[in-house]
């Protein structure tokens, strides 16, 4: 029996592993300690006793960990929400590599593609491995984002999950409201996508602001507006063509499509770099325009309409920012 | 971990801390007459509940961790003669004034619960 017991105490330290580093090094110690007391007795009582033992704990563990990684959670970001004043501060390299990833994949996705496609084939469709690559950033992103109280690099993610949310909704009230066909009223189909965008948005906020595991993406748009502008940046890479891919072009991968791509991703590097919110709305503004313009210059002239469109929709929360703030929520955020 | 690296605290009051879970509570009763290392916090509620709240030592740290946070308990070295020895943890729990004060609201709590289910249980046996 005592050498069961030893076994169990070497299984327990293992299983501490699985705690937070800091409250590893906070309690382990202390926890592999009082294990060891504790299953020294149930061994003097008998097996059953140790069964009972190893069962409450091996219960009670896993929920205990989650515990912890929740609690770990919540005070760094209390310590971060102390330490970074509202809404200011520039991201960290690390950061901004993970806040530009979106904006990087889909340059990265047409070079990869030119590279490895056979020169006669001009035409392809995105390679299956590139959408897995994007489809798993972009969840990993997510993730990760609203593990961390979601600082500023993580709202490109959730931008592109809103953009793509809206666009299916749109797209499929579209395809209910009109006719298959090249003829496709324009203006229509650009409201109804857009008013669905922005019932996502709409609905998001409200979730986020009644749902407790979202408040702190709450808290990060009230005291930040260019956050969600942020976000809704990616929307970008959508009118671009998935960030440089255009199948209506021949060959794919010319200057003309690429350039607007790459103003956008250094349109995302300024606005993660900056410290103040004029900064980041001049950014997202120039950006914009200047990816619009070069490919209007380049003879797409309906990029003028679209672009308009969809920087309105970007710049709207981040304008929320110039006008005056009641010192409540000043305070509040 | 040394006391002062609890920088971030929530403090709780007496009301917004009440109901107590049943654990919590033996852990506070327990920890109420003097100071205790996490292992004789185990037996103690084991001894305090007739056996009927038996801790594992997650749920156990789990509870000092969060009592902590609300500043109810203190973490201090366990230095005291009888408590020290080979084997045994090195860090001590005591009830803070708040702490004190959160289980007299609780207990005050469950009493009045207790006075009235008496009068109403006693006014239908008659």
């Amino acid at each position: 029996m005592k050498r069961c017991a030893q076994i169990l105490v070497r299984i327990y330290a293992r299983l501490l592993s699985l705690y937070p580093r800091q409250y590893r090094a906070d309690y382990g110690e202390e926890l592999q300690t009082v294990f060891s007391l504790v299953v020294n007795e149930a061994a003097q009582q008998g097996r059953f006793s140790v069964i009972r033992l190893g069962w409450r704990e091996l219960r009670d563990l896993p929920g205990a960990v989650i515990r912890e990684y929740l609690r770990e959670g919540r005070k760094r970001k209390m310590e971060t929400s102390t330490i970074t004043p509202a809404g200011d501060g520039r991201s960290s390299w690390g950061e901004t590599l993970a806040g530009l990833w979106p904006f990087l994949l889909g340059p990265v996705s047409v070079i990869v593609e030119y590279l490895t496609m056979p020169a006669w084939f001009q035409y392809s469709e995105t390679p299956k491995y590139l959408s897995i690559v994007f489809v798993l950033s972009m969840l990993v992103g997510l993730g990760v984002g609203w593990a961390k109280g979601w600082p500023r690099w993580s709202y490109p993610y959730l931008g592109f999950a809103m953009v793509v949310g809206g666009l299916a909704i749109g797209g499929t009230v579209s395809s209910m409201v009109f006719t298959v066909g090249p003829e496709w009223p324009v203006l229509p189909q650009v409201l109804i996508a857009v008013g669905a965008f922005g019932l996502i948005v709409g609905i998001l906020t409200l979730i986020a602001r009644a749902w407790r595991p979202l408040h702190s993406l709450y808290r990060g748009i009230r005291q930040d507006w260019t956050r969600l502008s942020f976000g809704l940046f990616t929307g970008m890479l959508v009118l671009f063509g998935g960030g440089g891919i255009d199948h209506d072009e021949d060959p794919i991968f010319t200057l003309n499509v690429f350039m607007p791509s790459l103003i956008v991703l250094v349109g995302a590097l300024v606005y993660l770099r900056s410290t103040t919110k004029v900064q980041r709305i001049l950014a997202l503004l120039a950006s914009l325009t200047l990816a619009v313009a070069v490919r209007v210059v380049g003879g797409k002239i309906f990029y003028g309409t679209y672009g308009a469109v969809v920087g309105v929709i970007v710049l709207i929360p981040a304008l929320l920012e110039l006008l005056p703030r009641p010192a409540k929520s000043l305070q509040a955020g | 971990m040394d006391e002062k690296e609890h920088t971030i605290h929530t403090q709780a009051t007496p009301s917004s801390s009440l109901p107590l879970t049943e654990p919590t509570f033996y852990i506070l009763l327990s920890l109420a007459p003097e100071k205790k290392h996490g292992y004789a916090i185990l037996k103690d509620v084991e001894a305090l509940s007739d056996g009927n709240v038996r801790l594992s030592t997650s749920t156990l740290y789990g509870a000092l961790g969060r009592l902590l946070d609300q500043r109810l308990i203190e973490r201090v070295p366990n230095d005291e003669e009888e408590n020290t020895g080979p084997g045994l943890p090195r860090k001590a729990y005591v009830l803070s004034e708040a702490g004190r004060r959160v289980l007299e609201a609780e207990t005050n709590r469950m009493r009045a619960l207790v006075a009235a289910a008496r009068l109403r249980l006693g006014e239908e046996c008659t």
